[in-house]
């Protein structure tokens, strides 16, 4: 045992399985909100003043949805190699959003679980950088429990 | 030749007078000679061999000159035959005789050419000294007949004592040439002797010649007609493939060259028990009867090692009487025949009351199995054509499902390959996408971004809750703008009501000094409770726009809705206000 058990214990699959449980649901539960309210979510896009006013509209019916795509996808263990470095950047994205509105000192809330939160501060970026950790986690050390997995080995036994 | 030797004594009369009897004797001696001469030239004539000629002219010259030794040789170049007579002389002397004649050739060779029938006397009252010659000779001639015949003659001295004097050689020169004379006389008719028993001998031979010609061409006649019968058989049956018809032609061939008025052909199939039988000028009563028992017996009496033949080789034999009694067939038939062609294939045949029968003739005896001969060839190519058609037909049919074999097999190839081809590109898909499963790829980040896309519009489309993809300052009409100079303008002068168009948070964290707050998102809230009232033809400058919306364009639209007729909108908005150093408060 030349390994740290902390270094162990961080890096077994079964964590990287917790992990990627915790972040599809949190991306699905972030998704209904969003998807049952598209304008409000709509003014929460604009209140970043990051988007061009023509694709704000735009932005704020794809959005949800590709959150809930992702989310799906990496809790059922299809493509999650792909769903999880999406994931990955929409909270980067969401991180530097927050970052400049912060430094801007704008007065808006983050939005995104609800319209009606307190505003922005530090503490959302910690928040956001944790879950873009964990997001990393997952990319190198999930390997069990992958619908994708199962019907992989079915298919080389047929080739 | 003792009567010629008798007058000798007297032609020499010793008791008459020398004088009286020299004169005398000298006519007497010319008449004796001339009649010696007559004599010898009358005998020598009448003899035909060579041989006889030379040994009666020897002795009647000898006898007629007195001499009791004589020589003579002939040389025949022609014929290489040397002949010789020798009378009164040792015999020994005639081993060297030869050189004598060599020595005349040698003088004929020498002197080029000698005349013919010439003679030449060349020692008299002398003794030879040339070699090969006796010694006791008085008298040598050499004679020459022509380039062929030649030789030399020699008389011993004259028994009287006396010598040869002018008649006396005269006398032999003639002597000589009779004899030469003769000679050729009789080699002619030796000649025309020979030539008459050749000529015998040819007539005889072709006499013989003729009468051999005469059978022969009696023999060639019938051979002629056999072989035309055989060739008129065989042309008639080779054009033949029916085995009932060959059967007929056949049997109708044979009898008209036998001149038989009956005859029958059995030909028996012994797998399939089949008989064909054909008869000709039977009765009803007399007519053969066959049956498969018949047969059997029939063949198996026959079936003896010399009649069983080698296997598949066709085979016949002519039958004889006695066979012919054993089988039952005599009454009806004169010739008969049993043959096979195969092991299955078996006939007998037999044809009667023939006209013309020979028993004795050999080409009879031989046309029969000639014409079976042909029959056979004809019949085994007869059946094998019925073997060919059926395989034919078989293999027509089998062709056709060959053809349609191959056709279905063509098909599965095709098919095959399709499938394989198919096969393929789904081993290579999956193979492909297990890889790829291993691994992001910007494939799949774009589907996922594809798919949600599509779910997005459709939910939008579909909710109550959807909204427009595009933004509502776009439906409408463009605003009046006015811009911050002339807003400067009317803000010094309070000629004019300025509106902040922002959410309330940005209004309370920066606005122009004495703007009142109008937020979109609460617009027919705050607008029916504070500006109800306000006097439609007031100036308003309404402010409030960032990148992500036009606040200003939208509650300008609102209020022109509402009757306000003076709504204009600040080009730059809050950020030119500020950069221009203008009044802000907090």
């Amino acid at each position: 045992m030349t390994k740290n058990p902390l270094v162990r214990l961080l890096t077994h699959e079964y964590v990287a399985l917790a992990l990627r449980l915790y972040i599809g649901g949190l991306f699905i539960y972030a998704s209904m909100y969003k998807i049952s309210y598209t304008a409000e979510f709509a003014e929460t896009i604009a209140s970043y003043q990051l988007v061009p006013y023509w694709a704000v509209n735009v932005l704020s019916v794809f959005m949800p949805w590709f959150e809930l795509v992702c989310g799906v996808l990496l809790i059922i263990g299809f493509r999650a190699k792909s769903a999880v470095v999406l994931i990955g950047g929409m909270l980067v994205m969401f991180t530097i959003a927050v970052v400049v509105n912060l430094l801007r000192d704008s007065p808006i809330p983050c939005g995104c679980f609800s319209s009606v939160e307190d505003p922005i501060s530090w503490w959302t970026v910690v928040r956001d950088l944790i879950w873009v950790a964990m997001t990393v986690h997952i990319y190198y050390f999930d390997k069990i429990l992958h619908l994708e997995n199962h019907f992989t080995s079915r298919i080389e036994k047929i080739a | 030749m003792d009567q010629r030797r008798a007058p000798n004594p007297s032609a020499g009369p010793p008791l008459q007078p020398p004088v009286e009897a020299s004169r005398e004797s000298s006519g007497e001696r010319r008449a004796f000679h001339l009649d010696a001469l007559f004599e010898t030239v009358s005998e020598l004539s009448r003899l035909t061999d060579p041989k006889e000629v030379m040994e009666t002219f020897v002795l009647m010259s000898m006898g007629a000159l007195g001499t009791a030794q004589g020589l003579l040789v002939a040389q025949d170049r022609r014929s290489g035959r040397q002949h010789l007579v020798l009378r009164g002389l040792p015999e020994s002397d005639k081993e060297r005789l030869p050189d004598a004649v060599q020595s005349v050739s040698a003088k004929i060779h020498n002197e080029g050419e000698m005349l013919s029938r010439q003679v030449l006397v060349v020692v008299i009252n002398e003794s030879p000294e040339k070699p090969g010659l006796p010694e006791p000779l008085r008298v040598v001639v050499e004679w020459y007949l022509d380039e062929h015949r030649f030789g030399v003659l020699g008389y011993g001295p004259k028994v009287n004592g006396s010598a040869y004097d002018h008649q006396d050689e005269d006398f032999v020169l003639q002597l000589v040439t009779a004899f030469m004379d003769a000679l050729a006389s009789a080699s002619v008719n030796e000649t025309i002797r020979g030539l008459n028993e050749e000529l015998q001998a040819r007539n005889t031979e072709l006499q013989g010649a003729l009468l051999a010609s005469q059978d022969i061409q009696t023999r060639l006649d019938r051979r002629y007609f056999h072989f035309k019968s055989i060739c008129d058989t065989t042309r008639e049956l080779s054009g033949n493939l029916h085995a009932k018809t060959l059967l007929s032609s056949f049997l109708l061939s044979v009898m008209g060259t036998f001149s038989a008025q009956q005859g029958f052909i059995v030909l028996w199939d012994r797998r399939d028990n089949r008989i064909e039988i054909v008869t000709r000028g039977f009765g009803d009563d007399t007519s053969p009867v066959f049956d498969a028992q018949r047969l059997d017996a029939v063949f198996r009496s026959l079936l003896h090692p010399p009649f069983v033949p080698a296997q598949g080789e066709k085979h016949y034999q002519v039958l004889t009487q006695d066979e012919l009694q054993a089988l039952e067939l005599a009454e009806t038939s004169q010739v008969g025949a049993a043959f096979l062609l195969d092991d299955n294939w078996y006939g007998l045949a037999g044809i009667g009351n023939s006209l013309a029968r020979s028993e004795d003739d050999q080409g009879e005896r031989e046309l029969l199995p000639a014409l079976l001969q042909g029959f056979l060839v004809s019949l085994g190519n007869a059946l094998a054509f019925e073997t060919i058609q059926k395989l034919n037909s078989d293999l027509l049919r089998k062709n056709a499902e060959l053809r349609q074999t191959l056709d279905e097999l063509q098909q599965s190839r095709q098919t095959i390959s399709l499938l394989e081809a198919t096969a393929n590109r789904f081993s290579s898909l999956l193979r492909s996408e297990t890889l790829r499963i291993k691994r992001v790829s910007l494939f799949d980040c774009l589907a996922l971004a594809l798919v949600s896309l599509v779910l997005a519009l459709v939910f939008n489309a579909s909710s109550p809750g959807g909204i427009s993809l595009l933004p509502e300052t776009w439906g409408q009409p463009r605003p009046d703008y006015i811009d911050v100079a002339w807003a400067k303008l009317k803000h010094e002068s309070q000629g004019a009501l300025f509106l902040d168009a922002r959410p309330t948070e940005f209004y309370n964290q920066s606005r122009i000094v004495g703007a009142e707050n109008l937020p979109l998102n609460l617009f027919d809230f705050v607008y029916s409770m504070r500006f109800a009232m306000l006097d439609p033809e007031k100036d308003v400058v309404v402010y409030g726009r960032n990148i992500s919306r036009r606040y200003d364009e939208q509650v300008a639209a609102k209020l022109k809705e509402r009757g306000m007729v003076n709504v204009r909108v600040m080009e730059g908005g809050l950020r030119q206000w500020q950069r221009n150093g203008l009044p802000v408060e907090p």
